[in-house]
């Protein structure tokens, strides 16, 4: 009997032993999911979940139409083709912009938008480039124009009515291409199947991930620390850290960050609290009204979400990171004397071995959608 | 800054009959400082959560923040304090945004009472 089970557990080990995570690992691992989060509308945003609005958003996203010379669109910063942003650097409006382009995924779950947070909801973080001098260069009045005289009259006045004035046509059309935006989830990855297998218990199919990511991973939940602010199912906290990498956008200019990001928040009329959310009941609105601003958010640029990361290089919010390992390496050599002197005691060198590097690119990789 | 200033503190009436709540721990108070009972729910990481506080004595204004000790840094958001009627205050739109060891510092007049929790 006892030769009996000693054999037994000989066989069993070397499928359970390919699960390497400890058992708080496992239960770190288990709040970074499950994916997606529960979907609700936008109660700011009454075109939010609406089909028709969803199609013509989609359609308008596409269309130079938003543009007032006609020469880009949403897409030609945020190519499907290339993870929603454009692979460049640093962006290219009409001149070149002082920021890499985000991705769209995901964002319906964010509390913040943009990377110094100048706004508090998807439609309102909508307008910013449609009106931006450096990006899309509409007025409200040249956006009313344009849509007055296209194919979409109908479909817009189906939505809203009548073509009413023209700061309300620029809040509707950035609702419109909000709800779209609000679709774009990023799929399962092989990392949520590990996780999901590891809650049922499946340790057969949790031993199917590959064991680098599975070291890359305890390296992200332990020494590196990233689950600090790379947390739950999004891999991010929402909020605003400095990681480092130099806010000079050229020799005379700096990125302000979520310093310069709140001061345009405070002073905008287009957030949760005001008259252009259409939600009675504000929800939300305590963020925008109990923010704290400090003199340490300057320099300092949201923490993303890093599902489909491996899709949307280059990384940082000046783009300077060209890919994974790149990133890696930053936070293995971090330089300190970049960061706030009063900031946080988080960031350290970590002395990562070529395989750790490796082993860490690979779980990032693992966070990625087929 | 103006609103938020007013958030940070609130004036409050004399303080209620000194019955803590089902689960309400007393705070660690410095010197021989009257009680104050907090009740804190189990914070989720980086989400609004609200707490109440009971002071066993008379209170005048109130402020309530919070810090990561090991990280030298407090909440990005400013708590709403709220004086009750029955005598509770309560404190919303407390956001502990990393998860580890949390400080909720109170003080009350000179007195200054402090909490650890651990966020998940």
């Amino acid at each position: 009997m006892i030769r009996a089970v000693c054999v037994f557990l000989i066989l069993a080990s070397p499928l359970k032993a390919e699960v390497l995570l400890s058992q708080d690992e496992i239960a770190q691992t288990l709040l970074h999911g499950p994916w997606p989060p529960a979907i609700e509308s936008d109660p700011s945003n009454r075109m939010s979940g609406d089909a028709g609005a969803i199609a013509v958003g989609e359609a308008l996203f596409s269309d130079p139409i938003l543009s007032r010379d006609m020469s880009m669109s949403c897409a030609s910063c945020h190519d499907p083709e290339q993870g929603f942003s454009d692979g460049l650097i640093r962006s290219k409006g009409r001149t070149e912009l002082d920021r890499n382009a985000p991705t769209l995924w995901n964002l319906r779950w964010n509390r913040w938008f943009g990377r110094g947070g100048d706004t508090d909801s998807l439609w309102a973080h909508s307008i910013l480039p449609m009106a931006h001098p450096d990006e899309m260069d509409h007025t409200p009045d040249s956006l009313h124009a344009a849509l007055a005289d296209s194919d979409y009259l109908p479909r817009y006045e189906a939505l809203f009515g009548p073509l009413g004035e023209s700061k309300e046509t620029l809040v509707n059309v950035a609702k419109v291409l909000a709800s779209y935006q609000e679709t774009l989830i990023t799929t399962q990855t092989p990392f949520d199947g590990f996780r999901d297998a590891l809650e049922r218990g499946d340790m057969v199919q949790a031993a199917t991930y590959p064991a680098a990511a599975q070291r890359g991973l305890q390296l992200f939940l332990g020494r590196g620390n990233c689950n600090f602010c790379h947390l739950g199912p999004m891999f991010s906290n929402g909020e605003f850290h400095d990681a480092g990498v130099p806010y000079f956008i050229d020799e005379t200019r700096v990125d302000q960050g979520r310093f310069g990001g709140l001061k345009a928040l405070l002073r905008s009329p287009f957030t949760l609290a005001g008259e252009y959310s259409d939600d009675p009941d504000k929800t939300g609105a305590w963020a925008v009204e109990q923010v704290r601003p400090l003199h340490s958010d300057f320099g300092t640029f949201r923490v993303p979400g890093l599902r489909n990361v491996a899709k949307t290089a280059p990384y940082m919010h000046n783009g300077s990171l060209a890919d994974l390992t790149a990133v890696v390496q930053h936070y293995d050599k971090i330089d300190l004397e970049r960061l706030h002197a009063d900031g946080e005691l988080i960031l350290r060198p970590l002395h990562l071995t070529a395989l750790e590097t490796a082993d860490l690119v690979s779980f990032l990789e693992s966070l990625t959608s087929p | 800054m103006k609103l938020a200033a007013l958030c940070l503190v609130c004036s409050c009436g004399a303080g209620w009959a000194c019955e803590p709540g089902l689960g309400a721990v007393p705070m660690l108070a410095k010197e021989n400082a009257p009680a104050v009972y907090l009740t804190v729910p189990a914070p989720p990481v980086s989400e609004p959560f609200d707490i109440e506080l009971q002071f066993c004595g008379d209170i005048t204004t109130v402020s309530v923040s919070a810090i990561m000790p090991a990280h030298q840094h407090g909440m990005n958001y400013f708590p709403k304090i709220e004086a009750r009627e029955d005598g509770v205050v309560g404190v919303s739109g407390m956001v502990f945004h990393m998860p580890g060891i949390w400080q909720i510092q109170v003080s009350s007049g000179t007195a200054s009472y402090t909490h650890d929790i651990t966020v998940q």
